[in-house]
């Protein structure tokens, strides 16, 4: 689903070149719950803006369902927000002035890919359909993700993408997203990406990868992934 | 698709309510300004055509003064009935007629009763059928001691046709008839009629008072109302070769001059031209003005809302579709703003002119401009704030 193809990354820190990926090359494969996972500041949310078109790799190429991302292409990746991915956020960047409907079905006001199936999400993501009126400034943390969550798949993509989609709950509500993750992508036969730096949350991935030493590579083991 | 653009759109101009009220009393006010000079400039420049078209075209006053500008003349009596065939040897004039003046002291009427008043005059009937006066009451005088009186030294002295009027000129006393009234009703502000003509005093050109006297200005009629500079060229052309009249008028800096309505014309076209630019000016600051003010205060929101325009475009909205929530908030607001300033800008603009007692001159293109101006600008300001979203960078929304 996913091709890393020897990428790599660097930022100008000032006047030095800081590396973040160097050289990489992944496969990450279709219908199964990935996982990136590593420490804060390692690059992980690096490689997740990379595989959405917001930068470009330095060297190398990443695809994207057979898609070639290049940033620079305002169609090309307004087309692959549309159809390919879904993304949810920390935050849960949701908008305020908008209901719960509104914000589950804004990617529908910009473009209509598929089905509506809002009342099946809703199912899915075990959230009541009363809420759906309600102003999201009055839904609770958990509630909030779970709206992100529908927002990300209300246009039925092929991979929903999260970073550190945990990282603003506790350990119950965080167990009940990994849940929730897993029966999203039996459901709706979905690609998942996360990126997290929950061991908890890790020790759950179908796959899992980690960066060391500026590697993005596969990791076989749960054991040999250090988090702190 | 677009409506759910419109749909967000509106529901952000709700969020922020007191500023985009704010941005919509701005724009109001624009348009309501741009409405009231429009509508005012137009009835005014109506009113003064107005004002100048009662006065015959094909007039001419010959006069003396300054060749600079020919509407400031004055009356010098040195005019001689030469100077009458001069001017009506002159090509393109269809008839002349002179003028004579002297100074008038005061007049006495019911034995002993005095009002002082200004100039005895020596004329014929062509002088007042030149300047479109008609007699209101009995006739031109005919006798040496006929005068015609204005209609203002009638009404002051209560005297009419008939009535005996004694005039001092220069001292001398002598009785005259009043043999007719004349009534010039002053309806407009720029004319080649004499604003003294109500208090005239007249006798016959021909009358043995002013026998003596040379004529103060010649009264011309032109044959082509389209051709009245030349036919004043032509005259002044004329009245140069006159040795007399060069001669007293040497060293002056004085010369005679042809004054028409064209002159007047001229001056108030210049004028209004000036006017025109000033208010296209006037509209043009005010239409910047409101411009550079819905631009700073979608910027400001643009700001503010950055993240959520990361969203959107996070979730597939193209970068038309981002610029159209802001440039339809924009319109939204200029299409208020435009209705109601241009309502209170008619409303406001037609109670002035009453109560000056313009004409209202205006029409559908003044009332419907200002409108069009208001929506335009917000559009252009709108679209102008609204590419400032293409630089909102999505990667905040993963920035934490
Ligand atoms: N635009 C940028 N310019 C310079 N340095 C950046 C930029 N974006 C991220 N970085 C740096 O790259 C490193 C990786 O960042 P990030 O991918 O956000 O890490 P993670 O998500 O793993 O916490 C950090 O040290 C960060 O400071
Ligand atoms: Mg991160």
């Amino acid at each position: 689903m996913i091709k890393f193809n020897g990428v790599s990354k660097f930022f100008e820190d000032g006047k030095e070149k800081r590396i973040i990926i160097d050289n990489s090359s992944i496969i990450i494969p279709q219908n199964k719950v990935s996982g990136i996972i590593g420490r804060s500041g390692l690059g992980k949310s690096t490689v997740l803006k990379m595989i959405l078109g917001l930068i470009n790799p330095d060297e190398g190429t990443i695809e994207v369902d057979g898609q070639v991302i290049d940033s620079e292409n305002a169609k090309s990746m307004e087309k692959l927000r549309r159809v390919t991915t879904g993304s949810v956020f920390q935050n849960f960047n949701l908008i305020n002035s908008l209901t719960v409907e509104e914000n589950i079905m804004l990617p529908r006001f910009f473009y209509e890919n598929g089905e509506v199936r809002i009342k099946n999400l809703l199912d899915l993501l075990g959230l009541p359909s009363s809420i759906l009126g309600q102003s999201v400034n009055t839904i609770s943390g958990g509630e909030k993700q779970r709206v992100a969550i529908a927002r990300a798949l209300i246009n039925n993509p092929k991979l929903l993408l999260a970073d550190e989609p945990t990282g603003n709950l506790d350990l119950k509500n965080e167990n009940s997203v990994i849940e929730l993750f897993k029966r999203i992508n039996k459901e709706l036969d979905l690609t998942i990406l996360l990126v997290t730096h929950s061991k908890n949350m890790a020790l759950n991935m179908d796959k899992l990868y980690t960066i060391s030493d500026y590697k993005l590579t596969e990791t076989e083991y749960e054991a040999d992934v250090k988090v702190s | 698709m677009n409506k759910k653009i419109k749909k967000l759109a509106f529901r952000d101009l709700k969020v922020n309510k007191k500023r985009n009220r704010l941005t919509m009393i701005s724009i109001l006010i624009s348009v309501f300004l741009i409405s009231m000079v429009m509508n005012m400039g137009v009835s005014f420049y109506g009113y003064m055509l107005s004002e100048m078209k009662i006065s015959r075209e094909e007039v001419l006053t010959i006069a003396f003064g300054n060749k600079v500008n020919s509407l400031n003349y004055k009356y010098l009596t040195l005019y001689t009935d030469k100077d009458i065939e001069l001017v009506r040897s002159a090509e393109g004039v269809k008839s002349a007629t002179g003028v004579k003046g002297f100074g008038v002291d005061s007049i006495t009427y019911d034995n002993g009763k005095q009002i002082i008043t200004s100039t005895l005059y020596g004329i014929d009937k062509s002088y007042l059928d030149n300047l479109g006066i008609k007699i209101s009451e009995g006739k031109m005088p005919q006798k040496d001691e006929e005068v015609l009186v204005g209609n203002s030294i009638s009404k002051a002295t209560k005297l009419g046709v008939g009535d005996k009027i004694q005039v001092t000129v220069s001292g001398k006393e002598t009785d005259f008839v009043i043999s007719g009234v004349i009534d010039y009703q002053e309806e407009q502000a720029f004319n080649t009629v004499p604003s003294e003509i109500n208090q005239m005093i007249a006798v016959n050109v021909k009358s043995k008072y002013v026998l003596d006297s040379k004529y103060g200005y010649i009264s011309a009629i032109a044959k082509d109302v389209n051709k009245l500079s030349e036919t004043g060229e032509n005259i002044c052309k004329k009245l140069n070769t006159d040795k007399d009249l060069k001669n007293a008028l040497d060293g002056t800096g004085i010369s005679p001059i042809v004054a028409s309505r064209k002159d007047v014309k001229d001056m108030l076209s210049t004028w209004f031209d000036y006017i025109a630019l000033f208010i296209i000016l006037l509209i043009l600051l005010i239409g910047t003005i409101a411009s550079i003010n819905i631009i700073n205060i979608f910027a400001i929101t643009i700001q503010e809302k950055h993240k959520d325009i990361a969203v959107y475009k996070i979730v597939g909205a193209s970068q038309k579709q981002v610029r159209l929530i802001y440039v339809l908030q924009s319109l939204l607001l200029g299409v208020k703003g435009s209705v109601i300033g241009t309502l209170l800008g008619i409303i406001f603009s037609a109670l002035v002119i009453t109560i000056l007692q313009w004409k209202n001159n205006s029409n559908v293109i003044i009332y419907v401009l200002p409108f069009v101006i208001g929506i335009v600008t917000a559009f252009l300001a709108g679209y102008l704030a609204s590419r400032k979203t293409d630089k909102v960078d999505v990667n905040v929304l993963m920035n934490e």
